[in-house]
């Protein structure tokens, strides 16, 4: 790998990450917060992870094995929130 | 749903805690073995009596340590007892100096410092050949003196102190690390390229 | 108050103390970077770095272990099983964490011989304090897994989070054996070395700041037993699941085989994805209370342990633990960057919330607010956030003109403490720093005043007369 390709790869998890990290909070928001930039914000932030997944695939020099990984994780990322969320709403209406 | 229920995630909680406990102790026991001394990826306390070099290997596709013919340290041809009680003492000295709270081994440690996992062929200290090489570097710990930017303090580091430091730093530059540092002493790349 | 509580928040004092103690000489090393030649053959970096270091360690478990005397008897309805022998090893504790850093200050360093480790130093990251201290913190830890399980046994039946505290005390205690040896195989040492720090770190003492967290919001928000218990279930399975083989990442470089790269980089990549629901969790919590909860401090300190965790611990660690990114990452400053960050969001912050839940029971004002705590909260998080992305910086430039161009040798290295970023990135670190320390001052006023104030005391006058 390069100097240049070690770097931009990194950045890009990195930012692949955060990415999901906002499409989380955005998808909690959007159950609370009816307004429409919030709901924008969670389609552009899923979209958003979606596209650097794809680019760490299609861009970066990891093994293929690795961007298997990515792939994965981005499909887990997205899962997480509504999973997570569903899941602690029936224990929370259940509890009573 | 059986997914509300806690007992089905407690279940959950010890299977999978358990079974990563039953992968990790197998892998402990196989690393173990790998790491003795005389291993496949350590090499035994004696090659401190040998010339160690680092270089990359195309069919690994990383920088391996090569060990090379005889080149004794401090005039001295250690057998493999003298070898681990000397190495043994400069991981003492390295300890009750904690150089790890400035420098690096293997990348862990403190980042004030240079690593030292190959100081024994860096560029700066190969220029000497091994004999004259164990010596400068004795003298140095024993007086540091200042080489840039972020001089070395005097720990009252003692000759065989210093000997047996110098001994446990040519034992360690040995150590297969799976390509780390890469390219250590290799000319510089292009930013962009490899 | 329970006898236990009472222990519980001396060990909060002390662990409050201990993290000033730790900002002090933390600023302390920073101030090496940009001044080299400081108190040189005085107090070198090396000594200023172990009581940072090492005060990182004592101030977080003073606070887990205050955290757990305060809710235990609580949780068990009774008081804690010998308490009198945990009241006398706190001040055991405290005496021999004061004479460590005392002789880590005036004597720093002894010669290579076994009287230098049992009496001043030695010499292993985190785990520096000298072989008689290392005996009296296992007392100390078997003691109080003592309690902990001599009161559940006496007690009601257990709770599940009491169940999943005691299985994770046992390893907790059983890791930190590795304090002691000395071994002259580097490669053995580091190995059995990350035992101790990772499956403490990313392993034990997650699951113990969960149990934590459990009855803090349980206390905080009326959170209900069915759901904490079960949610801390989740994260066991799914941070234990990830973690324990996650201590494979740092098996990478130290000698260790191959095939921990593939394992280490593979757990170590899925250990972010349990702490994107731990933010989901804080984040529905926060919708259920519409944000408002009686302790507001304490309640805002919780979700920015959510958040810092995720950031911190996810974001920054995942950046760097591929192995092919790793390769140039490792110990530079971007691991410092990560390691701050980490620490902070996944356990400073919570300790926090843990004080001020505790501050309100004890002044008997359960609804805590003010402008101080935020002003804390605000230089705390800002002073970290810089401080991490200031050494992020200078960690990325080393990654890629040090290590990968360079080739990490000393001239490499020589050279990159010249370059701007590195400059730059230390002297920000420094301001940040300093902004955090300030962020700190100011917690401490709050602590000592919040709830006192006469205005809380007339409203809670005016409560109780209305009542």
């Amino acid at each position: 790998m390069t100097p240049a390709a070690m770097v931009a790869t990194a950045i890009l998890l990195g930012a692949f990450v955060s990415t999901a990290g906002v499409y989380g909070l955005l998808y909690c928001l959007s159950h609370s917060h009816e307004r429409p930039v919030v709901k924008v914000g969670r389609s552009l932030s899923c979209w958003a992870l979606c596209a650097i997944a794809a680019a760490i695939v299609l861009v970066t020099p990891l093994h293929p094995w690795w961007k298997l990984l990515v792939a994965g994780s981005c499909a887990g990322y997205l899962a997480i929130p509504t999973v997570t969320w569903r899941h602690l709403d029936r224990l929370h209406r259940g509890k009573t | 749903m059986y997914t509300q229920d806690p007992i089905f995630w407690r279940a959950g909680a010890i299977a999978a805690s358990a079974f990563m406990c039953v992968v990790l102790a197998a892998l402990t026991i196989d690393t173990l073995q790998q790491i003795t001394p005389g291993g496949a990826h350590v090499p035994p306390y004696d090659v401190i009596n040998r010339s160690i070099g680092y270089q990359y290997d195309s069919a690994r596709g990383e920088y391996v340590p090569k060990i090379g013919g005889e080149e004794l340290i401090f005039g001295h041809r250690y057998t493999a007892a003298e070898a681990s009680d000397l190495i043994a003492r400069g991981k003492l000295v390295i300890q009750s100096r904690a150089c790890i709270d400035c420098h690096t081994f293997f990348g862990n440690g403190a980042y004030y410092a240079p690593d030292l996992t190959r100081v024994w062929m860096d560029p700066f200290w190969a220029r000497y050949d091994g004999p004259k090489r164990a010596d400068r570097l004795t003298k140095f710990l024993m007086h540091p003196i200042r080489l840039g930017a972020r001089p070395m303090p005097d720990l009252h580091i003692q000759r065989d102190e210093a000997e047996a430091t110098v001994a446990y730093l040519k034992w360690m530059s040995g150590v297969d690390a799976n390509g780390f540092p890469d390219r250590f002493g290799a000319p510089a790349p292009a930013a962009g390229g490899k | 108050m329970y006898r236990s509580q009472r222990l519980g928040l001396k060990y909060l004092v002390a662990s409050t103390a201990m993290f000033g103690a730790m900002i002090v000489f933390g600023l302390l090393s920073s101030f090496y970077y940009v001044h080299p030649t400081l108190l040189l053959n005085v107090f070198n970096f090396n000594s200023a770095k172990i009581v940072h270091i090492d005060g990182l360690v004592i101030w977080l478990l003073m606070g887990f272990i205050g955290s757990i005397y305060w809710f235990l008897p609580q949780e068990l309805e009774r008081e804690v099983e010998g308490i009198g022998l945990a009241e006398l090893l706190f001040w055991v504790f405290c005496a021999a964490v004061a004479v460590v850093v005392l002789v880590f200050i005036f004597v720093q360093y002894g010669s290579a011989n076994e009287r230098s480790m049992w009496l001043i130093n030695q010499g292993r990251k985190y785990v520096e304090a000298p072989r008689w201290a290392a005996v009296g913190i296992t007392a100390v830890a078997v003691v109080f897994a003592y309690n902990v399980i001599a009161t559940t046994l006496k007690g009601r039946k257990p709770t599940g989070i009491v169940i999943v505290l005691i299985a994770d005390l046992v390893p907790l205690v059983v890791l930190y054996l590795d304090a002691f040896p000395e071994m002259a195989n580097m490669s053995q040492d580091l190995f059995w070395w990350w035992w101790l720090v990772h499956l403490w770190v990313e392993a034990t003492w997650e699951v113990l700041i969960g149990c934590i967290m459990a009855w803090t919001l349980m206390h905080l928000v009326d959170a209900s037993r069915r759901v904490v218990e079960s949610w801390l279930y989740v994260e066991v399975a799914l941070v234990l699941g990830t973690g324990i083989l996650g201590l494979g990442h740092h098996y990478f470089w130290i000698g260790t085989p191959r095939y921990w790269l593939a394992i280490g980089g593979f757990f170590s990549a899925l250990e972010p994805l349990p702490l994107l629901g731990m933010v989901v969790h804080a984040v529905y919590d926060a919708g259920e209370r519409r944000l408002r909860a009686a302790n507001r401090p304490a309640f805002y300190w919780a979700m920015a342990e959510a958040f810092g965790n995720f950031l911190g611990a996810g974001v920054w660690g995942f950046m760097m633990t591929l192995p092919q990114v790793n390769l140039y990452a490792h110990g530079t400053q971007w691991t410092a960057s990560h390691g701050h960050f980490a620490f902070w969001g996944a356990y400073g912050c919570g300790l926090i919330s843990v004080l001020y839940l505790v501050l309100a029971k004890t002044r008997g004002c359960e609804d805590l607010d003010g402008s101080t705590w935020k002003w804390s909260f605000a230089l705390l998080n800002a002073g970290m956030l810089g401080m991490a992305g200031a050494l992020l910086v200078a960690g990325i430039d080393q990654a890629f003109f040090e290590r990968a161009i360079g080739g990490s040798t000393w001239d490499a290295f020589l050279a990159m403490q010249g370059r701007p970023w590195l400059r730059e990135g230390m002297w920000a670190r420094v301001a940040f720093g300093l902004l955090f320390a300030c962020g700190y001052v100011v917690l401490v006023y709050d602590l000592a005043a919040i709830g006192k104030t006469r205005e809380a005391r007339v409203e809670r006058a005016t409560a109780a007369a209305g009542s």
